[in-house]
């Protein structure tokens, strides 16, 4: 990442969205309203992965998994594995993604987010004996219906940004 | 739609993968033998490499503790991420301060007159009990160390009851210390990095707390339910003498929370006829939700006036473990 080509925004987009993946809800909201916390940090690699492919790297990505592991107390290389698949797959498809429009871009998403929430289930599953839960299709869905929203905000960003 | 925005097309960016690799020129070109996912080899095996790292991560993870220095290293980057994301509620709280200092400070002398004169009777109390205590033949019972902590973060996972506290090693905790609210036991120690500390709490649905019921010194095991307002007693026979408002306390079986910590109070006791045990709910007794300021109770607290600067670990006053 070059800062001085605007790499430094998918630093503190990437950032900014662990910091939304742990912000508690503001005290009185019903228990509910928690499984619908979107996929924040899925939603912002499939951002790059769309608009600046060339800008995610295999071993950043695995790497700021670690973070997000302890950052959320899940096992390490939990969410690492769960961001390369989902880089893989996006950076051998990406052209496909960018000239689908933007409802397709979401139903890609929320398959996305689907299937690596269900393969890190599986794995938490197995590791830890801990019952598998089905509270990620809520939020995954929540994830797609927001990107239609945020990615022009977000495309918006980069251009000011300069990030080529 | 997606060709809105600027520098859409393709032919602005340079080609990420130049060598090897096939654009997307070819796919118009209708080349039909193009895979799906195409990889290189060096993607092919970044992925494997990185998957297998995983894997071993994780099978490590779960079978053994080698890892903790691992996310105790990590967790130093990963402070600056809660403190981001809290920042709204500390910037509320600064301007809470600031707005109703004079009406604050009025309240909590009050209650700090309050609470003196109640702890000149716990002094009384303490020094008649243990007197009773010798004359039993038991040990003394000892006052533990607390430490003040303040609530950075929750862990976001609505199944897991995990808060994120801002003290760690560098402060003396230590993975197993007992965790108490205001109002009653809030949890225990999970994972102490440098400068912040996980608590698990005790409505989390892994967790089980030793119980007595305060009435008659019934031991019972509390577990949790992964529901702030729920905790369940295990195996309650139908004959236990256990009924609705008994207070439950910590009954310090087990070695992991000093005895006496109020837990809940029994709500529900049902008796299906069709069912093998009794079924107990008890409501806990501390804001496990909104509870922004925890103590820390150190285990291995020293007897009863021992010269180990526990003024300077201990702003808060000694707290009573027993």
């Amino acid at each position: 990442m070059n800062p001085l080509r605007g790499g430094w925004l998918v630093g503190v987009t990437f950032f900014a969205a662990a910091a939304l993946a742990v912000a508690h809800l503001p005290a009185g909201l019903p228990d509910w309203v928690a499984w619908l916390r979107p996929a924040w940090v899925p939603l912002v690699l499939f951002f790059w992965l769309v608009e600046r492919p060339h800008r995610i790297g295999l071993i950043s990505v695995w790497a700021f998994g670690l973070l997000l592991d302890v950052v959320r107390s899940e096992p390490l290389g939990l969410n690492g594995f769960a961001l390369v698949v989902m880089a893989v797959l996006g950076l051998s498809t990406y052209e496909r993604l960018r000239m689908i429009n933007v409802f397709q871009q979401a139903a890609t998403l929320l398959l996305l987010v689907l299937a690596t929430e269900l393969a890190k289930g599986i794995v938490v599953s197995l590791a830890q004996g801990a019952p598998l839960s089905g509270q990620f299709v809520a939020s995954a869905t929540v994830t797609a219906v927001l990107w239609p929203f945020l990615v022009g905000p977000l495309r918006w960003a980069t251009w000011r940004a300069g990030t080529a | 739609m997606s060709s809105r925005g600027p520098q859409r097309a393709p032919d602005d960016l340079p080609n990420p993968f130049p060598a090897g690799r096939r654009g997307f020129d070819d796919l118009s070109a209708g080349d039909a033998s193009k895979a799906l996912f195409r990889s290189d080899s060096t993607t092919l095996y970044t992925t494997l490499t990185l998957a297998a790292a995983s894997a071993l991560l994780i099978a490590i993870e779960a079978n053994t503790r080698f890892l903790d220095p691992v996310r105790s290293a990590v967790a130093i980057l990963a402070d600056p991420v809660y403190y981001v994301a809290e920042t709204p509620y500390l910037l509320g709280n600064f301007v809470d301060d600031l707005s109703n200092s004079a009406l604050k400070v009025e309240r909590l002398e009050h209650r700090v007159l309050e609470l003196s004169l109640v702890a000149q009777q716990a002094v009384a109390t303490r020094t008649e009990n243990n007197r009773l205590r010798e004359l039993l033949g038991s040990r003394p019972q000892v006052s533990g160390q607390v430490l003040v902590t303040e609530l950075i973060g929750v862990v976001p996972d609505p199944g897991k009851h995990r808060v994120r506290i801002d003290k760690g090693t560098a402060d003396g905790v230590s993975v197993g210390a007992s965790v108490v609210d205001s109002q009653g036991l809030f949890g225990q120690v999970v994972e102490a990095s440098r400068a912040s500390s996980i608590v698990l709490l005790i409505t989390d649905p892994t967790h089980a707390t030793p119980i007595e019921v305060s009435r008659n010194n019934l031991r019972l095991i509390a577990t949790g339910l992964g529901r702030y307002d729920w905790l369940e007693l295990e195996a309650v026979p139908f004959s236990a003498d256990i009924r609705r408002g008994d207070l439950v306390v910590s009954s310090g079986l087990g070695d992991r929370f000093p005895r006496g910590y109020p837990v809940g109070e029994v709500t529900e006791v049902e008796k299906l006829p069709t069912a093998r045990f009794a079924t107990v709910r008890v409501r806990p007794s501390a804001a496990l939700n909104r509870s922004r300021h925890v103590l820390v109770v150190f285990p291995d607290a020293a007897p009863d006036g021992a010269p180990d600067g526990a003024a300077d670990r201990a702003p808060g006053g000694a707290g009573e473990a027993g």
